[in-house]
């Protein structure tokens, strides 16, 4: 019997042990398959382009988790978090455990509640260089870089994609499937976007409009789980 | 009373309760619950508001373009000044009654008060610096260190207090202490061409610049053509909406005597020049002026009419020393 209670006791604590152990979700930056890294220049086979990036930031906020075998019911998660590649702690969502998660979605953006909301603080504060001054509203996906097919002076093209009222909504919703057990990593391919974007005739979108939707789209089917 | 214990509340700290919201006024849209009136965060918007740190080079203030003595807007200014002597497109409107305003500038591109410093912050012809400048600088003053650990208990300066306090020092701009207001509450009477002017005014005015707040904040169009230098388009510039084109924000009468002059770009010195301008307005379809908005005034009805509008003026909020220069701000250096 005592035998038999400390295999339970042993049993138990393993569980408690596997279930303490979090997972967290981490978003990870590639260019054509491969790991991009800030300010390092990448060549675009398709566009025959040099690229080089500078900043990459967008807002991911209101997530749902879905688990294994639906035998719990999805767990919504009112984030408002600020991804910027240049500070590889903001790249983890916080506070979130994903480790049982079967899939996942997020909004990429922020909703209009939030952009009438007037200044608001942390990752939503107008210093994060995220918020537009001449016109209210947040910058959802922010894209800089330089590249050799830009016909603009200095060949840096700057993608500030935003907007919250209709007709030009940019927020999108992303719906991904985990395939690792493992790991819970988000990537973002910008080979895709750049696929569909002639840098030679579009180096820039600075404010809400039509084109900043179908950009936005675009970004939105850019991400993948490994 | 139509207004929230809360509200009250909100008010009692700094001001009473009557100073704050008139009698005679409707209920203000501003969301007081998310930036709680504090007498400390007034007074640290009331520095930041005459400061020019704002500025890229520090030379230029709210106030440079919103004065106290001018119902704090610009007068004899057409246009908005900047550093470098750099003029803008638009004439600085008058700022009070805040609270009771939904959108701001003169196409409505500013959602809410919180956020509206941004825009002349940022603006290249106005102040030409960024909200993450002057947090820096603000950072490295030891006098606002202080002001901001009293006023938010937190010497971390963040862009969000920046505004907010901005905001606070704002809403206590509240105009509503003239002789129109007196004559509501049985404390003055009109004399007779003013209540001639009064009645032209309901007849003619008062659907769009609705009393007593004597603007709807709504955005339309006054028939004037578009400026050939400046092409301004209005409101059409940020809706990227054909319906908008030469829509502009309706702007309160209050105050009129210190704020000349008047339409988004100045181009009017004199109230009889306005009522000029609407006297000879004729219907026209693209800027949208239809038959209800034209009205041939005469000579004499000009006349009551300005009457009655000088009565809007209101010379205690103009003067009152709590919304001018602090002078503390002066010592700062001391420090």
């Amino acid at each position: 019997m005592r035998f038999l209670l400390l295999i339970l006791l042993l049993i138990s604590t393993e569980i408690s042990q596997a279930q303490s152990i979090k997972t967290q979700l981490r978003f990870e930056l590639l260019f054509n398959k491969a790991k991009l890294n800030l300010d390092e220049l990448y060549f675009d086979p398709v566009n025959q382009d040099s690229i080089k990036i500078t900043t990459l930031k967008f807002y991911v906020s209101d997530i749902v988790l879905n688990f294994k075998g639906g035998n719990s019911p999805p767990q919504y998660y009112p984030v408002r978090q600020l991804i910027d590649f240049k500070y590889p702690e903001s790249l983890k969502i916080k506070d979130i455990d994903v480790n049982q998660t079967e899939s996942i979605s997020f909004v990429l953006g922020l909703d209009s509640s939030i952009n009438v909301s007037g200044a608001l603080g942390g990752d939503l504060d107008p210093t994060q260089g995220m918020y537009w001054s001449w016109q209210s509203g947040y910058i959802n996906f922010k894209l800089e870089g330089i590249s050799k097919n830009c016909l603009t002076r200095d060949k840096s093209f700057n993608f500030h994609l935003g907007g919250y009222k209709k007709p030009f909504e940019s927020i999108r919703k992303v719906n991904l499937y985990f395939k690792s057990k493992k790991s819970k990593i988000i990537e973002l391919d910008l080979i895709h976007f750049f696929k569909k974007t002639d840098l030679s005739q579009q180096a820039g979108i600075m404010s809400p409009s039509q084109i900043a939707t179908e950009k936005s789209q675009i970004l939105a089917e850019s991400f993948d789980s490994n | 009373m139509i207004f929230s214990g809360a509200f009250l509340m909100a008010f009692t700290n700094y001001y009473d309760f009557q100073y704050f919201v008139p009698n005679n006024f409707p209920k203000p849209v501003y969301s007081f619950q998310n930036n709680p009136i504090d007498s400390n965060k007034i007074e640290l918007g009331r520095n930041l508001f005459y400061d020019p740190i704002l500025s890229l080079d520090n030379t230029v203030s709210c106030a440079s373009c919103h004065s106290p003595f001018n119902a704090f807007s610009h007068t004899d200014h057409k246009l908005s000044h900047g550093i470098y002597d750099s003029i803008g497109t638009r004439n600085a409107p008058a700022l009070y009654n805040l609270a009771w305003q939904k959108k701001f500038m003169w196409d409505g591109a500013i959602n809410h008060l919180d956020v509206q410093a941004l825009a002349p912050i940022h603006n290249s012809s106005e102040m030409a610096s960024s909200i993450i400048e002057v947090k820096g600088k603000i950072q490295n003053d030891k006098y606002y260190r202080q002001l901001f650990y009293q006023s938010f208990g937190d010497s971390n300066i963040t862009g969000q207090n920046i505004l907010k306090a901005l905001s606070q020092f704002q809403l206590t701009l509240v105009s509503a202490n003239s002789k129109y207001d007196k004559v509501l509450d049985g404390k003055a009477i009109f004399s007779l061409q003013e209540k001639k002017g009064y009645k032209l005014f309901l007849a003619s005015c008062n659907r769009c610049h609705l009393q007593p707040l004597f603007s709807t904040y709504d955005f339309a169009s006054n028939g004037l053509e578009i400026d050939t230098l400046l092409k301004d388009i209005g409101r059409m510039e940020i809706s990227q909406n054909r319906r908008d084109s030469m829509l502009f924000k309706i702007p309160s009468l209050r105050n009129l005597s210190f704020s000349y002059p008047y339409m988004h770009d100045g181009r009017f010195s004199s109230l009889r020049g306005v009522l000029d301008h609407y006297s000879i307005m004729i219907k026209n379809d693209r800027l949208g002026i239809n038959d209800s908005m034209t009205r041939p005034f005469k000579s004499d009805e000009k006349t009551d009419l300005i009457a009655f509008l000088l009565t809007l003026n209101d010379t205690s909020f103009v003067f009152n020393p709590k919304h001018q220069f602090p002078r503390d701000l002066m010592n700062k250096k001391k420090l």
